[in-house]
C-alpha cells in the first residue's frame, strides 16, 4: 500500500520469573520490534542474561570449532531436526565429534605434512642421483672441503684454471648446473670466490650412506603407505562429516536462536523483582500479541498501549512496507536506496509500475524477452530458496522480460535484433532490403515503430515518460510535504507548472513527429498564436509564461530562499533530458545486435559453405549473448537510475528504520515446544 | 554555413562534454563502487552521487542536439 504498516508501542511489564517465558512467546510470534533500554538509574538496570546463556555460548563455541575443523560446507539437509531432538543428543555427539574430529584431524595433518617433506627430500635427492656419488663421500674429510648444490653458470673450465688439485662433477639440472666440488682445504678460499659468483646454493644430502636411488625407492615406498592412511583418515573424516554434518548445522542454528533469546535481558530494563519490555507491534497485531500472553502465562503480565503522541510515533516508529505480493519484490529497490520513513510514502508501487516498463522499452525485443524470462526462470529455481534478495531479484528479472517481450512483439516487432518483416524507411516509404525474419515464419504483427529508423519518434516517447514520472514524483512529494510543511508542499505545486512549462516548450520541437504531434495537439496547438521564433525554432508564450510565474513564485512562497529552488530549474531540464537515454540504450543496443547479424549473415551464412554457416553460427550465439548480457545489465541500471535520480529525488527522503521484530529463522532445525 | 561543419560542431560537443563526464565520474564512481563494497545498503546513494557529473554530457547532447536542427536549415547553401 501507499504508507508502510500502522505501529503502536506497547509495553509488557511482569515478574522476572515469567521473564524467560515471555521472551519465548515473544520469539515465536514474531512481531515485536523492541526498543533497546539504555538509561539506567538506581532501581531500573539493564537485565542479566538468563541461566542459560553459559552452558549454551559454551556448547556454541565447541560447535563451531568442530564445524571449522569439519569444512563444514552449507548443505540442505533432507529433513529439519527438532529441537527436542537436539537437545537429546548434540551433547553427546559433541564430546564424540570432539574424541574423534581432533584426533583424525591431527593424525590426518600429519601424514600430509609427513608426506610433504618426503617429497621434498626426493627432489634433493634426485639432484644427488644426477651427480651420480655415493653420498657417503660429501662428508667425513680432515683435509678435504666438500661442496654440492646448485650453480647457475657453469665452473668446471675456471676450477680448471685456478690450477689446483681438484675433483668437479658438473651436470645440467633444472635450468642451472648440480655440481659436487672436492678440492683441498687450503684452497677453499678461492674455489668459494668462483662458486659465489655463479650464484652457489648449498644442497646437503639428507643421507650419508648409500645411494640416492636406493633412498628415492625407499621414500616412495614410504610415501605410498603415507598415502594410503591418509585417505582412509580422509575417509573417516567423511564419514564422521556425512553422519553429523545435519545434526552440528542444525545444533548451531538452534543453539545461536537460544542465545539470542537467552541475551534479550541485555535489551530490556529490570528492577528487583519485574521486567518491562518496551517496543513497537503492528497496531493490527496488538490484541494478538495481548491474547497470546494472557493465554499462556496468565494476567501476571500486563500488556499496554501506551498511546504515544502522533509526532512521537510518526518520528520514532520503525517501518514494515506492505505491498501486494505481486509488487513486493520491488521493495529491494527501494531499500537499497533507504527505508522510507514512516510517515512517507512507499513508492514500492510505482517502482513497480514503472521499473518493468523502462526496462522493456529499453529492451524491445521478443528474443531477448524470452531469454529474460529464462534467466528470470533459472535464478528463481537455484537460489530463490536461499536468499531474499535473489528471489526478489529473480521475480524483478522475469515482470522485466514480459514487458520486453510485449514491446518487442507489438511495438518494435523484432527478435534477436532481427525485423520481423522487412524495415520501411519512415521517410520515403521504400522498404529497405535488410535481413529479417521473413525467411523462417511470417508473424502477424508489425511494428508500430522501426527502433532503428523511428529514431525521433522513440525520443520524443522519452521524453513523455519523463513529464509523465516525473509529474508523478512531484504529485507524491506534494503529499509528502502537505503533512510537513505546507510551504514546501506549494512548492512542488510551483515544479509541476515548471515542468508543464519545459514539456510545452519540448513539445513545440517534437510536433512534426506522431506522438509530439498527438500531445502538441492537446498542449500546444491551442496557444500557437501567442509564439515567436527564437534560435531557429518557435518560442511558445504560454511555456515561457509558465516557467517564469513558476520561478517567480518560489520568491514568493519561500522569500530570499526561494533563490535556492531558481537555480534549480535548469537541473529540471536536464532531468527531462536525462529520460532520452530510452531511447539511446534502446537504440544503441539494437543497431548493436543489427551490425552483428549483419556481419555473420554477409560473411558466413551468404557463401553457402556448411562449414562457414556452422561457424557463423557459433560467433553468433557467442555475440548475441553478448547483446543480451550487455543490454540487459545497462537497461536494468538505468531504468534504476531513472527511478533513483529523477523519480525519488522530486518526493523521497528516506532514512526510516526497519522494523526487526524479535525472532529467528530456522533452516536446519524445527522448533519443539519446550 | 557548410553543413558538415556544422555536424563536427555537433560531435566535439557531446564527444568533449562525455569526456568531461568522464574524468568527474572516475572519481565519484570508484568511490560510490567502494562505498557499495563495504556496505551494500550504499548502493542507491552511491548512484545518486555518481550520477551528479552526468549532467554536463545532457547539455553537451542539447547543444549537439540543436545543431543538428540547425543543419537542415543550411544543407544545400
Amino acid at each position: 500500500m501507499i504508507k508502510s504498516e500502522r505501529m503502536s508501542r506497547i509495553a509488557i511489564v511482569g515478574p522476572r520469573k515469567k521473564l524467560d517465558k515471555v521472551i519465548h512467546i515473544l520469539y515465536e510470534l514474531n512481531l515485536f520490534h523492541l526498543v533497546d533500554f539504555v538509561e539506567e538509574d538506581e532501581e531500573v538496570k539493564i537485565g542479566a542474561p538468563l541461566p542459560e546463556a553459559t552452558p549454551v555460548s559454551h556448547r556454541l563455541i565447541r560447535l563451531r570449532s568442530i564445524m571449522r575443523a569439519l569444512k563444514l560446507d552449507e548443505v540442505k539437509p533432507e529433513r529439519a531436526i527438532s529441537a527436542a531432538e537436539i537437545k537429546r543428543t548434540s551433547d553427546q555427539a559433541i564430546v564424540t565429534l570432539e574424541l574423534e574430529v581432533t584426533q583424525k584431524v591431527e593424525s590426518r595433518q600429519g601424514l600430509s605434512s609427513r608426506i610433504h617433506e618426503l617429497k621434498r627430500q626426493n627432489e634433493t635427492l634426485e639432484m644427488f642421483a644426477k651427480i651420480g656419488l655415493p653420498l657417503n663421500v660429501y662428508s667425513d674429510y680432515d683435509s678435504l672441503s666438500a661442496y654440492s648444490g646448485i650453480v647457475q653458470t657453469r665452473i668446471k673450465s675456471k676450477i680448471g684454471r685456478l690450477g689446483i688439485l681438484h675433483e668437479i662433477v658438473e651436470v645440467e639440472y633444472d635450468g642451472g648446473y648440480a655440481i659436487a666440488v672436492f678440492c683441498k682445504k687450503s684452497d677453499s678460499s678461492a674455489t668459494q670466490e668462483i662458486l659465489t659468483a655463479a650464484s652457489y646454493q648449498e644442497v646437503n644430502p639428507p643421507f650419508s650412506s648409500g645411494t640416492s636411488r636406493e633412498h628415492i625407492r625407499t621414500n616412495n615406498e614410504e610415501i605410498m603407505r603415507l598415502e594410503r592412511a591418509l585417505s582412509s583418515a580422509e575417509k573417516e573424516i567423511d564419514t564422521l562429516r556425512e553422519k553429523y554434518t545435519p545434526l552440528v548445522l542444525a545444533a548451531e542454528e538452534h543453539y545461536s536462536i537460544e542465545i539470542q533469546k537467552a541475551e534479550t535481558p541485555l535489551r530490556i530494563a529490570t528492577t528487583q523483582n519485574s521486567f518491562v519490555f518496551d517496543g513497537w507491534v503492528p497496531r493490527s497485531a496488538y490484541r494478538r500479541i495481548k491474547k497470546e500472553i494472557a493465554g499462556q502465562i496468565g494476567d501476571k503480565v500486563t500488556v499496554e498501549d501506551l498511546a504515544i503522541s502522533k509526532e512521537e510515533e510518526n518520528e520514532k516508529a520503525p517501518v514494515r512496507l506492505r505491498n501486494s505480493r505481486i509488487s513486493r519484490p520491488f521493495e529491494l529497490f527501494v531499500e537499497l536506496m533507504s527505508t522510507p520513513r514512516y510517515n512517507e510514502i512507499d513508492p514500492t508501487i510505482f517502482v513497480f509500475a514503472v521499473f518493468p516498463l523502462f526496462f522493456g522499452l529499453m529492451i524491445g525485443d521478443l528474443g531477448y524477452g524470452f531469454g529474460l524470462l529464462l534467466v528470470g526462470w533459472l535464478m528463481y529455481r537455484k537460489w530463490g530458496k536461499d536468499s531474499d534478495a535473489v528471489r526478489k531479484l529473480s521475480l524483478i528479472v522475469l515482470t522485466g522480460g514480459i514487458y520486453a517481450c510485449i514491446f518487442g512483439l507489438l511495438l518494435f516487432g523484432e527478435a534477436f535484433g532481427l525485423p520481423f518483416h522487412p524495415p520501411i524507411d519512415p521517410e520515403t516509404g521504400t522498404v529497405l532490403d535488410e535481413p529479417n525474419w521473413e525467411f523462417l515464419f511470417n508473424m502477424p504483427f508489425h511494428p508500430v515503430m522501426e527502433k532503428l529508423l523511428d529514431v525521433g519518434e522513440y525520443l520524443v516517447l522519452s521524453v513523455v515518460a519523463a513529464w509523465i514520472h516525473m509529474t508523478a514524483g512531484l504529485i507524491l512529494g506534494f503529499f509528502n510535504e502537505l503533512h510537513h510543511d505546507r510551504r514546501h508542499a506549494i512548492v512542488k505545486i510551483l515544479w509541476l507548472i515548471i515542468l508543464l512549462g519545459i514539456f510545452m516548450q519540448m513539445l513545440v520541437v517534437a510536433k512534426y513527429t506522431t506522438i509530439g504531434g498527438a500531445f502538441y495537439n492537446i498542449f500546444g496547438a491551442p496557444f500557437e498564436v501567442y509564439s515567436m521564433p527564437f534560435a531557429g525554432m518557435s518560442l511558445s508564450f504560454v511555456a515561457v509564461g509558465l516557467i517564469v510565474g513558476g520561478a517567480a513564485g518560489f520568491f514568493v512562497v519561500l522569500g530570499r530562499s526561494g533563490a535556492m529552488e531558481f537555480m534549480e530549474i535548469l537541473s529540471l531540464v536536464t532531468n527531462v533530458i536525462s529520460y532520452t537515454r530510452l531511447a539511446g540504450i534502446g537504440v544503441a543496443k539494437g543497431a548493436m545486435a543489427f551490425a552483428f547479424n549483419s556481419i555473420v549473415i554477409d560473411n558466413f551464412f551468404d557463401t553457402g559453405s556448411i562449414i562457414l554457416i556452422i561457424v557463423g553460427a557459433m560467433v553468433l550465439i557467442l555475440l548475441q549473448l553478448l547483446v543480451f548480457a550487455l543490454g540487459s545489465i545497462s537497461s536494468g541500471i538505468q531504468a534504476l537510475r531513472l527511478n533513483y535520480v529523477e523519480f525519488f529525488l522530486k518526493f523521497f527522503k528516506g532514512g526510516g528504520v526497519d522494523f526487526e521484530p524479535l525472532g529467528y529463522e530456522r533452516k536446519y532445525s524445527r522448533a519443539t515446544e519446550v | 554555413m557548410d553543413p558538415g561543419l556544422i555536424a563536427i560542431g555537433a560531435g566535439l560537443a557531446i564527444g568533449i562534454a562525455g569526456l568531461g563526464t568522464g574524468i568527474a565520474q572516475q572519481g565519484t564512481g570508484a568511490a560510490a563502487v567502494g562505498a557499495t563494497a563495504e556496505d551494500p545498503k550504499m548502493f542507491g546513494k552511491g548512484i545518486l552521487f555518481m550520477v551528479l557529473p552526468e549532467t554536463i554530457v545532457l547539455f553537451g547532447f542539447v547543444i549537439a542536439f540543436l545543431l543538428m536542427g540547425q543543419m537542415d536549415a543550411h544543407a544545400g547553401t
